[in-house]
């Protein structure tokens, strides 16, 4: 239910984040566990109910279908095996011997024997990247604001431009920055959104700048080849975006030459970085977290804090897909873990989730 | 009364039962309280008993026997497996479930709200019972996989243990036949019954460059895996050694083997290390990391254009001069390599099945097909999956879990939905081709041969009744789209 006031009976386990992760392993635990979910926002879903699907004529498993086959699985959220709480914060723990007492942002307390910490990831911001001119410039998007609005509304503007540039990396691999990690996901979706672009468009010419194209996942020939037959690849990173009668232009350092190349819009591969929640939840538990904010997962999600894991992509960023694994894998590997221990975990009734 | 709701009797087709049907109504979600207002304006035009439940009371309110379910609210959000699923839990005949296709019920009705459910409730109400019985079941497979594949990894079935999934790993030759939800596994000495089956991938190496023979005739070429134990044991103090990696496709394990060994090489033995490749693969457990500290400690990976790289043997036979042109700086540099170690990149070559299957789908090998409903490695065949490596990584571990998720879950199926005409059928096997899950079988004496459609396996798509050109497949109230006007559509008319 979307409530914001949760029974005061103990629970078996506490999932923070109603996110893909989040909602799958709640999914998965609900028949023998008592589990609640809590969730900052006032919906829940997270950054995966927000992408868009990029098939042209084929698909390309980019994988947010899993999530909306996650949506429609659990119905419309007014029936759940699970307790739902939304628009809601954790304020402080207390550990107890049988568990944790959290105190939510209404005062409310749950009192909990485990914790599975799903909280995810989010878009880097382009607007710290300065120089790429995200935010003042025209014509210049990132690749999530792409893809949500090829959820929403559709690309039409995209019809009158004849060359643009998709710029990798942004935000990953930058050592300085301690962001020295490379996201993942950002190749695979650029070029995933290149293939649905010139096939909606196909008029529309795409130069790629990067530094390394990473192949991961499923499909691999099939990115391999929209690599090599639908973008340019150019193995450059611009230092600098400007602006020159409204369009921008990409700038190079080339043995101390600058070279400038004009195009009629940018779209800034961002790569992806711990959560608001994530850092939070971190912090509030006092787990051990890399370098980034990612917490970090000692195998089948455990963390440094007995009794807390964590899934999906709170531990490293990932893909939808591997989210969804990833969440399956510790939802198992907890109730394997605790209903063999006999945790007398409280057996919610057998129900039908509609 | 308004003529659209006089209930015709006579359009009842011959039946002596009672006219006053039992219809229950399921409503999703939070609709009940506020549906019960339509349904009680529905008693004034229409002769039937009406339960009103929720969904929360469908296992305990539901009545005895009923002639119609109607499902409402939410309806959009019903997939087939829960459909299935809700027949095979209160016993209710599928054919006789409907759902009202309008997705919010307004808590404020007007006339023309009422007005479509009503013509809907009409039309639900006045066709006949459905001719043949047909019952949704809930079949649960053996919880022991056969695992198809060559060098099975102690760790691979090991995990599936862990899983309570027994496993058996059939040698020699041997066929698979279906069986219901499950398969046969037909030895020359036995037959046994598994609920799944695993298939292990094989991998073919592929080493797009060329290695001249002369350079090869050197005899200090070697692959990586070659490679490997030879330098753990020797030291290559003041040698070259250099790592060829022409392809783009290599696995992340690959790369990190391939950067501890570079590093090891050089900070051991202080020997000159060199990585010429197209690509670098970074994303991965501490890969980023694995890279940085191997460019830290002196091993230089350049990026090469290898249709611009060529080899010759040294003089003297103990090497092999390189020459080639960075992506960097663009200057052609020559090198002498004391040894040439190829990184092979990795393609799956299709299982041949053909040998294995006894089935009727002409397909050889099956690979995952561009189905976005399938399970994540399913194959197109219930209970048929692919392991993406046959060693144990962590993608291997999720589709370990995905078969304890099938074998666990079970397969909600109907029987009795569907008809194959024997007359009309002329085994063009275009049904058969078109059947996402392979669920169709042809079957029959010689003489009389058709199509079957393997109600265990089939998920209720229609596809094969919309795609055979002779019309010999009927579904029996599949489409229930056609039942309900919309009243936007009545307003334009």
């Amino acid at each position: 239910m979307n409530t914001s006031s949760v029974s005061s009976k103990p629970f078996d386990i506490t999932i923070i984040g109603a996110g893909v992760a989040g909602l799958t392993a709640a999914q998965l635990l609900s028949p023998t566990m008592r589990v609640v979910v809590i969730e900052n926002e006032k919906l829940p879903g997270g950054l995966a109910w927000q992408l868009g699907c990029k098939a042209t004529d084929v698909c390309l498993y980019c994988g947010v279908c899993h999530g909306i086959n996650l949506k429609r699985e659990l119905g419309d959220f007014s029936f759940l095996p699970f307790e739902l709480v939304t628009g809601q914060t954790i304020l402080a723990i207390r550990k107890t011997n049988t568990g944790y007492l959290l105190t939510l942002k209404n005062d409310q307390l749950i009192s909990t024997s485990l914790v599975l910490i799903a909280t995810g990831i989010q878009a880097f911001d382009a607007q710290h990247a300065s120089l790429y001119g995200y935010g003042t410039l025209s014509h210049i998007y990132t690749g999530i604001e792409i893809e949500k609005n090829l959820n929403t509304r559709g690309l039409a503007n995209f019809a009158h431009y004849q060359k643009i540039a998709f710029i990798q990396c942004v935000g990953s691999r930058n050592f300085k920055e301690k962001r020295s990690y490379c996201s993942r996901v950002c190749c695979r979706y650029a070029l995933r959104i290149a293939e649905d672009l010139s096939f909606q468009f196909p008029q529309i010419q795409i130069d790629m700048y990067y530094m390394d194209l990473q192949l991961l996942g499923g499909k691999k020939e099939k990115l391999l080849s929209i690599s090599q037959e639908r973008v340019r690849l150019i193995r450059h990173l611009p230092y600098r975006v400007e602006s020159l009668e409204g369009k921008p232009v990409l700038l190079f350092e080339d043995d101390y030459h600058v070279t400038r190349a004009e195009y009629d819009a940018v779209i800034l591969s961002v790569g992806m970085i711990p959560a608001p929640g994530t850092m939070v939840i971190a912090n509030t538990f006092r787990l051990s977290t890399d370098e980034v904010g990612f917490i970090k997962d000692y195998g089948s999600g455990e963390t440094s804090q007995e009794r807390i894991y964590v899934c999906g992509a709170a531990s490293g960023p990932k893909d939808i897909e591997t989210t969804i694994a990833d969440a399956k894998r510790v939802a198992h590997r907890i109730l394997t873990a605790y209903l063999s221990q006999e945790m007398n975990p409280i057996h919610y009734g057998s129900s039908i989730s509609i | 009364m308004d003529h659209r709701y006089q209930f015709e009797r006579d359009n009842e087709c011959g039946k002596e039962e009672n006219i006053l049907k039992t219809v229950c109504i399921v409503s999703l979600g939070d609709t009940r309280s506020r549906f019960q207002k339509w349904t009680d304006q529905i008693q004034n035009y229409f002769p039937v008993k009406i339960h009103l439940i929720s969904a929360a009371e469908l296992l305990s309110q539901f009545p005895k026997k009923c002639d119609l379910v109607i499902i409402v609210g939410g309806s959009t959000y019903l997939n087939r497996e829960n459909l299935t699923r809700i027949c095979s839990q209160t016993g209710v005949d599928p054919q006789r479930v409907v759902t009202y296709p309008e997705e919010i019920l307004p808590p404020f009705p007007s006339l023309n709200d009422y007005d479509s459910w009503n013509v809907f409730f009409r039309r639900v109400i006045e066709s006949s019972s459905p001719e043949t019985p047909s019952e949704a079941f809930h079949l649960q497979p053996l919880k022991r996989v056969a695992i198809v594949g060559k060098n099975v990894d102690e760790a691979i079935l090991n995990t599936f243990h862990i899983h309570h999934l027994e496993t058996i790993v059939p040698l020699g030759s041997f066929t698979l036949r279906r069986n219901g939800i499950q398969y046969d596994v037909i030895t020359n000495t036995e037959v046994t019954t598994v609920g799944a089956v695993a298939i292990l991938p094989e991998f073919q190496n592929v080493f797009s460059f060329n290695i001249p023979p002369d350079v090869d005739e050197t005899r200090k070429v070697l692959f990586l895996k070659e490679f490997q134990p030879k330098a753990l044991v020797r030291n290559f103090r003041k040698q070259t050694v250099v790592f060829l990696v022409p392809e783009v496709i290599v696995s992340p394990e690959t790369w990190s083997s391939l950067y501890a060994l570079a590093q090891l090489i050089v900070q051991r033995d202080q020997a000159l290390v060199l990585i010429l490749c197209r690509e670098v693969i970074v994303a991965g457990e501490n890969l980023e990391t694995q890279y940085r500290t191997a460019r830290e400690a002196g091993v230089l990976i350049e990026k090469i254009d290898f249709s611009k790289l060529t080899l010759q043997p040294t003089l003297n036979m103990r090497g092999a001069w390189i020459d080639f042109i960075t992506e960097r700086d663009r200057i052609l540099q020559r090198l002498t390599a004391d040894w040439i170690i190829k990184v092979p990149g990795r393609i799956v070559t299709p299982t041949d099945l053909s040998q294995i299957v006894q089935s009727d789908r002409l397909t050889n090998s099956m690979t995952r097909p561009e189905n976005i409903n399938l399970l994540p490695y399913a194959l197109p065949l219930d209970g048929w999956f692919e392991l993406p490596d046959n060693s144990l990584s962590t993608e291997t571990q999720y589709a370990i879990q995905e078969i304890s998720n099938y074998c666990q879950h079970g397969v909600w199926c109907e029987k009795g939905r569907s008809t194959v005409d024997e007359e009309k059928c002329v085994l063009c096997l275009t049904c058969l081709r078109t059947c996402p899950w392979s669920a169709i079988d042809i079957d029959g004496s010689s003489k009389r041969k058709k199509a079957r459609i393997n109600w265990e396996q089939c998920h209720l798509c229609g596809l094969c009744a919309s795609s055979c050109p002779a019309g010999a497949i009927t579904w029996s109230r599949l489409k229930q789209n056609d039942m309900f006007i919309c009243p936007a559509e009545k307003i334009l008319r």
